[in-house]
């Protein structure tokens, strides 16, 4: 379930929103931006080397790791074979410009933190770039002319199909101020020297404000003399401080390279899916989380989006990210713990991993990670099998009896309206791996639970909406206006976010109805919170007498189901609230995005 | 660089120009100066445009014209904070005149936004855009656009509170 913005009390910012916004709009000035921009082209018709590099390093930008280290290669080639760079290196660029094949290691240091290494082949508009991680290699094909990128996992046998625009995930390098700032460069020779017994002639370009490197980048050239061919290319962070050194070798102009390696598809014994591979940190810390269970505090330092609570077994488990704000993000996690110690049982890193289901019964858990789906086993966290959608999976469920898996998807609109926002849910037997249902043409889907029988399921969304699906059909039985909601666990009674419209906004209702008679049975009001309210969980207690919420707006509400008295309740916490669980009828787990997972108590 | 995907820059600029002026006109408060940095958030984006296909150009657009209007207002703090104290002495407790301190005020307190949480404020309030439609042109989640937007709301709500009060 996905926040939205929470109205504040906030007169003054209204007030001055509302000033600003009627100021009037100068027509004669915006005209002359227009004019102005649009004689941009004519003042910008320098040709520059800097151009191919603006190109490449403008890409890298938009990469992720893998894709960004190819980034840097294609800007090697693209710079060796652009058009007129400098007098001393003409002859260079016309003997590389005739080269079909070429073959070349890499190896990119990155201030000390981690390394990567690998090979690239390029072979006509294809560029095979072979990463190493561990023993194996990650394969990244990149068509340059029709710009789809095809990334190959040898290890876990999958393989995603990407546009080479959509790749991104360099989220800190931000090389716009570089572009901006990119003057003519200037090449100097610097003189003679050996490499491996062969005589070379060494270049230097300064100046290079390229991949993200904070400082100027200097590339140094080392060409070998007798074949007027680069046999090796450095590029280095000037800034001292930075230690980044990109180190290009081994070259072999015109290779051999069998054309099936740079097949664009997908290779037998492969699934599509989504490949995940961080570069190794060396020297980095892991973000430090705490516990202080005299405080009730399970688990500080991140935030756990996603709870899960088996009182049978006294096991808590989270899916655990970091906050929104944080500068550097680190791969979510899921964690379990044991309850009456606070001992942790295990930990798994899950990536990007948005949404957790569990089956106690069957003893399973389920994470979706991109298109990814990973079963595994819920007391020990080991993968029992992954396998992949099509679509960018959302929010997930396990039926209790642990033989279907839903998710929903959410594919979003697009600006201007030119295509809305459309979801829809799969339902997989998890036996066999097939795709059992696809209820399709739903707006945006941000929960999905099944009934205790398996036999319905809730689909919520915060356009407002909910509904009930026959889940062996797909057939819709209930549409009601509420944009979240649970069902009681001996499956009679839904507890939904009321659509009434509350006098106070801070302080919403949620209204317990029977599914049967869908007739309401109890309204019950939520503790006032200080700004607008927005429930993001809904928790029945295992024996359904008690029902807890969690909400935006930092509240925890918990009331007697029977009689629809609201409960002594935890105090409101200074963040959202993302989940609320109940370990037992006396207490409460909370995940909160103040990054922090307390256990609370309840009840008087 | 062009490509086939790619709009020419002449419609570029006739469909965003007027955009990308407003934004810089609403955070800057001043027709003079948000023109200058329209005119220099064209060249950086014409420049960008040249390197390669751009994803969303409202979200690129947007983004440029808020940081770069942001970075000048930061870069004029002095003078803005010696008017804005001038404004206070001098100010009448008429309403217009709280109304035009205040949004001085939040002018002022959006420079000191984390560019993300900036970006999403202007975007949604001072744009219109919608949550999905934010998401979508900066390439990040709907939820961190919600998580921006509280925090910028929450932000610039208690740094607009104490001068409000002392006008009642």
């Amino acid at each position: 379930m996905k926040p939205e913005p929470i109205d504040f009390d906030a007169q003054e910012l209204d007030s001055a929103v509302a000033e600003i916004l009627s100021h009037p709009f100068d027509q004669a000035a915006a005209a002359r931006v227009q004019q102005r921009a649009l004689q941009i082209p004519l003042n910008e018709n320098k040709v520059q080397l800097a151009q191919s590099q603006q190109t490449l390093s403008n890409r890298w930008a938009r990469l992720g790791s893998i894709a960004a280290s190819l980034a840097a290669t294609i800007l090697l080639v693209a710079w060796l074979t652009s058009g007129p760079t400098s007098n001393a290196l003409a002859q260079v660029v016309e003997h590389v410009m005739k080269i079909r094949t070429l073959q070349f290691a890499f190896k990119m240091n990155f201030s000390d933190r981690y390394t990567q290494s690998g090979t690239v082949m390029i072979r006509d508009e294809v560029v095979r770039f072979e990463q190493s991680v561990g023993d194996q290699s990650l394969v990244s094909l990149i068509n340059s002319k029709s710009r789809e990128a095809l990334i190959i996992d040898p290890i876990r046998k999958i393989v995603q199909k990407s546009d080479l625009n959509n790749l991104r995930g360099v989220e800190n390098i931000n090389p716009i101020a570089e572009l901006i700032a990119a003057k003519d460069k200037s090449v100097k020779s610097l003189g003679s020297d050996r490499i491996d017994g062969k005589p070379v002639s060494t270049y230097s370009i300064r100046g290079l404000r390229v991949l993200g490197i904070v400082g100027d980048t200097e590339m140094t050239l080392w060409v070998d003399t007798e074949s007027q061919l680069p046999i090796k290319i450095e590029m280095l962070d000037s800034d001292p401080k930075s230690k980044t050194r990109i180190t290009f070798d081994q070259f072999q102009w015109n290779a051999e390279l069998p054309v099936e390696r740079f097949a664009m598809t997908v290779p037998d014994g492969y699934q599509p899916g989504t490949v995940l591979v961080e570069p190794s940190r060396q020297n980095d810390k892991q973000p430090t989380t705490t516990q202080d269970l005299s405080k009730g505090i399970l688990l500080a330092g991140r935030v756990p989006s996603r709870i899960d609570v088996d009182q049978e077994r006294g096991i808590l488990t989270a899916l655990i990210r970091d906050q929104e704000n944080t500068k550097e993000h680190w791969p979510n996690e899921l964690r379990q713990w044991n309850l009456a110690t606070g001992e942790l049982r295990w930990q798994a890193s899950v990536g990007g991993a948005g949404d957790l289901a569990v089956c106690h019964a069957k003893d399973l858990l389920v994470v979706v990670q991109g298109q990814e789906i990973q079963l595994r086993k819920l007391s020990t966290g080991e993968t029992i099998k992954t396998w992949a959608s099509e679509n960018l999976l959302g929010e997930v469920a396990l039926s209790e009896d642990g033989t279907r898996l839903a998710h929903g998807y959410t594919q979003w609109s697009r600006p201007a309206g030119s295509a809305p926002t459309a979801g829809g849910i799969e339902i997989w037997n998890i036996a066999t791996g097939k795709l059992e249902q696809h209820i399709q043409g739903l707006d945006r889907v941000d929960s999905v639970e099944f009934s205790p029988s398996g036999e319905l399921l809730l689909v919520c969304s915060s356009s407002g909406t909910s509904r009930l699906y026959k889940s062996s059909t797909g057939e819709l039985e209930y549409s009601f206006a509420s944009y979240f909601a649970t069902v009681s666990p001996d499956g009679k009674r839904l507890a939904m976010v009321s659509p009434k419209p509350t006098i106070n906004k801070t302080q919403p209702s949620v209204d317990l109805v029977d599914l049967e008679t869908k007739v309401v049975l109890k309204r019950l009001t939520t503790l006032a919170g200080s700004t607008n309210s927005y429930l993001l969980s809904l928790s029945f207690s295992k024996d359904g007498k008690q029902l807890v919420a969690g909400d935006w707006n930092g509240t925890v509400s918990v009331w007697d189901t029977v009689d629809g008295q609201l409960l002594p309740s935890p105090k409101p916490l200074p963040a959202g609230v993302h989940r609320v669980r109940f370990t037992n009828s006396r207490e409460v787990a909370i995940g909160c995005e103040n990054a922090t997972l307390r256990l609370q108590p309840i009840g008087n | 660089m062009n490509t086939e995907d790619e709009p020419d820059w002449g419609s570029i600029v006739q469909l965003h120009s007027s955009r990308v002026f407003r934004v810089s006109q609403r955070i800057l408060g001043s027709v003079q100066d948000a023109e200058d940095v329209s005119q220099d958030v064209f060249i950086e984006a014409y420049r960008l445009h040249r390197a390669g296909p751009i994803q969303s150009w409202i979200g690129l657009l947007v983004r440029l014209a808020t940081l770069r209007s942001l970075d000048f207002r930061r870069r004029k703090r002095r003078t803005v904070e010696l008017n804005e104290h001038q404004c206070a002495i001098d100010s009448d407790p008429a309403m217009n005149l709280i109304k035009s301190e205040l949004a001085q005020r939040l002018q002022m307190a959006l420079s000191q936004l984390p560019d993300q949480q900036a970006t999403v404020f202007v975007m949604s309030y001072y744009e219109q855009m919608t949550r999905d439609e934010i998401a979508d042109s900066l390439g990040i989640t709907s939820e961190s656009v919600s998580t921006s937007l509280y925090k910028a709301r929450q932000r610039l709500s208690q740094s607009l509170l104490p001068t409000h009060r002392e006008h009642r």
